[in-house]
């Protein structure tokens, strides 16, 4: 197999780049703890905590190249120099594959400004088109309040006349989407948790942030006012959640200010003082008890529908805070998961964890 | 009233437009921001205050920060690079 081989080569010399640094001595002493290290680290990877100091820990930011090549490094290395290894067949057909290379190179210049203009027009044309049709679609649409509008049907009858007796809550919106609609509220929640789920498996390593960022203290202002401000966001934030049920608000709003609220105290004291008080473990495990708790609730209404079953729990008496029937804790749960994942979105955008 | 809404809409493309012309990342972001802001105070006066709470937590807070994280950390990659080239 001389091809086989030959792309073995290739990739010895590629590695050989790769590891070819200035500083060898210290880059082969990472390498040996590297192996030793080899199966702490996966099996600590598993883990939530994890202690075990690893060859992370010195790696620098300019470790890492983002898979971006280097203009310095001369690709004829890789390409065509090895000839005296490789018999003549291949010799010269890398040889040829290089001098195609060249010419592509002088090509590439005209080929990619003429591209330029085409996409350009193309995307401007496209742009007016898009407008347009919406535009018209627009001109189409029932006038803003008009009682001869086809969504004033007999669903928003039902709803806006038998809402209050059937869901106990004075926000409508609330008894909408999280009583008769109320799938379609765990499928939110879903989605915002298969995100995070994706962010933590595409950042989170085991060791934090592979791009460390430079750690600066923030002004003293600016830390003084947020520790004012923070307590006043997070009352704010519990006030719109519990109040789901009787005034403009609910799980989401209130969830992500709740989340904003975190994320600013974590951008002026640094993410280690909320980790503190929630930790990777913690906020995963409360929200998917969150979840847990809604999708058994409610998980029925996929199947039955937006009818609705009675939930057992009296509905009080509308206009209190303690109304409502299930809608104060599905709120609650919601507001919960969008929280724990809009810092948990921030955490790992920031420093790799959470 | 419809005065403020026509100064409200025409804001709200002047906007839309200026996000796509500005040069540098962060103005734009900035004016994404008060985008949102502005579409928040139209959903209140079309009467739908649980969207304008959402657009204003959401649209303005959330993904003003996210937005304005990934472009630190691009800026400490960049920093990070052409340090590590400074050096050879």
């Amino acid at each position: 197999m001389p091809e086989a081989k030959n792309d073995k080569n290739k990739f010895d010399k590629f590695v050989n780049w790769v590891n070819a640094d200035e500083d060898i001595s210290s880059r082969e002493e990472e390498n040996i703890a590297d192996d030793d290290n080899d199966n702490r680290n996966d099996k600590s990877r598993d883990h939530f905590d994890n202690d075990s100091p690893s060859i992370c820990d010195r790696l620098e930011p300019e470790d890492f190249h983002m898979g971006v090549v280097d203009e310095e490094f001369d690709y004829s290395e890789m390409f065509g120099d090895d000839s005296g290894r490789i018999d003549q067949d291949q010799a010269a057909a890398l040889a040829e594959n290089s001098a195609r290379r060249v010419v592509l190179r002088k090509g590439v210049r005209d080929r990619f400004r003429t591209t330029q203009v085409f996409f350009t027009l193309v995307s401007v044309l496209l742009t007016i088109g898009i407008v347009g049709v919406l535009l018209l679609a627009l001109s189409q649409m029932p006038q803003f309040g008009d009682p001869a509008s086809p969504t004033n049907n007999e669903v928003y009858e039902r709803y806006v006349q038998r809402g209050v007796e059937d869901t106990g809550a004075t926000n409508i919106v609330a008894a909408i989407i999280l009583d008769y609609r109320a799938f379609d509220t765990l499928g939110e929640a879903f989605v915002l948790f298969t995100a995070l789920i994706g962010v933590i498996m595409l950042v989170r390593t085991s060791c934090g942030s592979q791009f460390i960022l430079v750690e600066r203290t923030q002004p003293l202002m600016l830390r003084f006012m947020i520790m004012l401000i923070s307590p006043f966001i997070l009352i704010y934030g519990i006030y719109i959640l519990l109040n789901g049920h009787l005034t403009p608000g609910g799980g989401f709003s209130g969830g992500a200010i709740l989340g904003s609220a975190l994320s600013l105290y974590a951008i002026s004291f640094g993410a280690q003082k909320v980790r503190t008080l929630l930790s990777f473990k913690t906020l995963l495990i409360s929200i998917s008890i969150a979840l847990l708790f809604y999708a058994i609730v409610k998980g029925y209404s996929f199947v039955i529908g937006a009818s609705g079953l009675s939930s057992g729990i009296p509905l009080g008496t509308p206009g209190n805070l303690f109304s409502g029937g299930l809608i104060v804790p599905l709120n609650i749960s919601v507001g919960i998961v969008v929280a724990f994942t809009v810092y948990g979105l921030y955490a790992l955008f920031s420093e790799g964890e959470v | 009233m419809v005065f403020f809404q026509i100064l409200l809409l025409g804001f709200l493309v002047f906007c839309a437009l200026a996000v796509s012309f500005t040069k540098r990342i962060i103005s734009a972001v900035v004016i994404f921001m008060s985008y949102s802001i502005v579409m928040s105070i139209i959903w209140l006066m079309l009467e739908s205050p649980d969207l304008a709470l959402t657009e204003a937590a959401v649209g303005a807070g959330i993904t003003s920060v996210i937005f304005l994280l990934v472009i630190k950390r691009i800026n400490t990659m960049e920093e990070a690079r052409s340090n590590a080239r400074g050096k050879k």
